[in-house]
């Protein structure tokens, strides 16, 4: 508490310099932490708000995707690369954010170093990382958990949709 | 580097242009101009340089780069082929921001092994390695904003390393990262342009004053040297021109990715079998803490780097490891360094043998001169 002296021949209270200066810090302090966490609002990327829905959304016709050979897609959002792949037994289709580091997976593109004799594997073009195409399952390499496994539907014409996931949520970066 | 001296004249008969000269330029100036020539006492002073030159350069890349993921790759293009100037603009941005990064790591290496972290520099060397962190990371959020394959994948990977550490994670990642690609470029984009230099040039202005009021002097050697230092970024821009990477396409994702050459030894680390991200994020953390407790590490008046082999001897082993962890990253592209694989082996090996041979010459070394003070 401030010491207010009083002067002897006035009533008015008189206020040192010095109680005047730590009284305006202490209430500019104040007015900068109270609403600090709106204010850090201002740095942080918006968040989404609401439940998380996923969309149903065409991929391809089955026609248009030969066996062995891949598709990318963006699921469940703008810029979330996911890839449709055909095998001899189906379709599979994951999110192809690496789940080490978040690079872009491939599947069946031109092999990479390393990686000749097997091209027809899921693999990372970052730091190695090698999933199996049928389960997105890890078989090689830095990555700590399978690739998310994005829900297929195929409809009488052909056409493949994706809607939701069928495993791996939270998806890598998303938790 | 020189300590104030009576070359200096008396202070008080001094004129006052003569005085501000001798404030901007420092106490023993004229004397030393040889002093300031040997360019391992100038490689701060030309880290600066290559800052003052990146600022300029910088401002005028900003005015025509567009920062949306669209946009972004676009106005590069623009800015290399359209615009007069403009590849030699991009060219020497490019260029001092690596030469900052190679002048900043010597001035460190320098100064370690010189031990210019003594009393009374201790603070100073802790803004030193500050700032260098800051430049580090304006060089990751510089080549994120090409917005070329190799951006998107660096920052997918630093978005990866951060969110690996536990409770901070996600709030860096919140705070760089947004959830479209045009909210992660913006981010980036303002901590490049704005945030970062604004936090490096008040680091830089504390660290210039606190070297200026312990008598070192750095603007003289700025002014020798800046002629030489634009004239060879003209002819370098001009022989090596810069690429524009590929364009990034989530529908055509590159085959193998590589940073820029200064995090290749990282990148090599975490592409070692059964090292998670974390440990890439400790380590670098932990390298970074440990140049900043030196000096209360070491605390003798002792200089002379042969004469503090422990701290020689750790740092020779850690110049080893990095260039090491580099050259076998840039040999084994988008490969896991496995122990199954000889050839991993075989470098691992070889670069621990000649770290501890090295090391070992460095005590070997101390014992004999310990020997000879003696006899």
């Amino acid at each position: 508490m401030p010491v207010i002296k009083r002067d002897a021949a006035s009533d008015v209270p008189k206020l040192s310099r010095r109680d005047v200066l730590k009284g305006v810090a202490l209430l500019g302090a104040a007015l900068l932490v109270l609403p600090a966490e709106t204010l850090a609002q201002f740095l942080l990327a918006p968040k989404e708000t609401g439940p998380v829905v996923y969309p149903k959304l065409r991929i391809a016709n089955s026609k248009d995707v030969p066996v062995n050979e891949s598709v990318l897609f963006e699921y469940p959002h703008k810029d979330r690369p996911a890839v449709l792949i055909h095998l001899a037994d189906g379709f599979v289709a994951y999110d192809s954010l690496c789940t080490h580091l978040g690079c872009q997976v491939h599947y069946n593109k031109v092999p990479a170093l390393g990686w000749e004799n097997n091209p027809q594997q899921i693999f990372c073009p970052c730091h190695g990382g090698v999933y199996d195409p049928a389960t997105g399952k890890v078989l090689g390499g830095p990555p700590p958990r399978p690739l998310a496994r994005i829900k297929l539907e195929i409809d009488g014409n052909g056409e493949i949709f994706a809607n939701g996931f069928q495993s791996g949520l939270p998806l890598y970066g998303e938790s | 580097m020189s300590k104030r001296s009576s070359l200096a004249g008396n202070e008080s008969t001094k004129s006052t242009p003569s005085r501000v000269l001798d404030f901007i330029f420092g106490y023993s100036a004229y004397a030393n101009i040889l002093n300031v020539l040997n360019p391992l006492n100038s490689i701060g002073a030309l880290a600066f340089l290559f800052f003052t030159i990146n600022a300029v350069t910088g401002v005028m890349l900003a005015m025509n780069y567009t920062p949306t993921s669209e946009a972004a790759y676009s106005s590069i293009q623009t800015i290399s082929m359209t615009l007069r100037y403009g590849w030699l603009i991009r060219g020497i941005h490019f260029y001092t921001a690596n030469g900052m990064i190679i002048a900043a790591t010597l001035h460190l290496i320098t100064g370690y092994f010189k031990a210019s972290y003594k009393k009374p520099q201790e603070l100073n060397w802790i803004v030193g390695v500050a700032a260098g962190a800051i430049i580090i990371l304006s060089g990751f959020t510089g080549y994120v904003l090409r917005w070329d394959q190799m951006a998107v994948g660096a920052s997918g990977i630093g978005h990866g390393l951060a969110s690996s550490i536990p409770q901070v994670g996600t709030v860096i990642t919140n705070i760089f990262w947004g959830r479209t690609y045009t909210e992660t470029l913006n981010h980036f984009y303002i901590s490049h342009i704005l945030l970062l230099p604004g936090l490096l040039i008040v680091l830089l202005a504390i660290h210039y004053f606190m070297i200026r009021r312990h008598g070192i002097e750095i603007l003289l050697s700025e002014i020798i040297i800046a002629p030489i230092v634009l004239g060879l970024l003209f002819v370098f821009v001009s022989l090596f021109p810069l690429n524009i990477g590929e364009r990034f396409d989530p529908m055509n994702p590159p085959t193998t990715l590589e940073p820029e050459w200064y995090f290749m030894g990282m990148y090599q680390f975490l592409k070692t079998q059964s090292v998670e991200p974390l440990y890439g994020v400790m380590l670098a953390a932990g390298l970074g803490l440990f140049i900043v407790i030196v000096p209360f590490l070491d605390k003798s008046h002792e200089r002379k780097a042969l004469r503090r082999p422990v701290l020689t001897a750790i740092g020779v082993f850690i110049i080893i490891e990095f260039l090491a962890l580099t050259t076998y990253a840039y040999l084994s592209p988008g490969q896991i360094g496995a122990f199954s694989d000889s050839n991993f082996v075989a470098a691992f090996v070889i670069t621990n043998v000649v770290a501890a041979a090295c090391m070992a010459l460095v005590f070997a070394a101390y014992r004999r001169m310990v020997r000879t003070s003696v006899a």
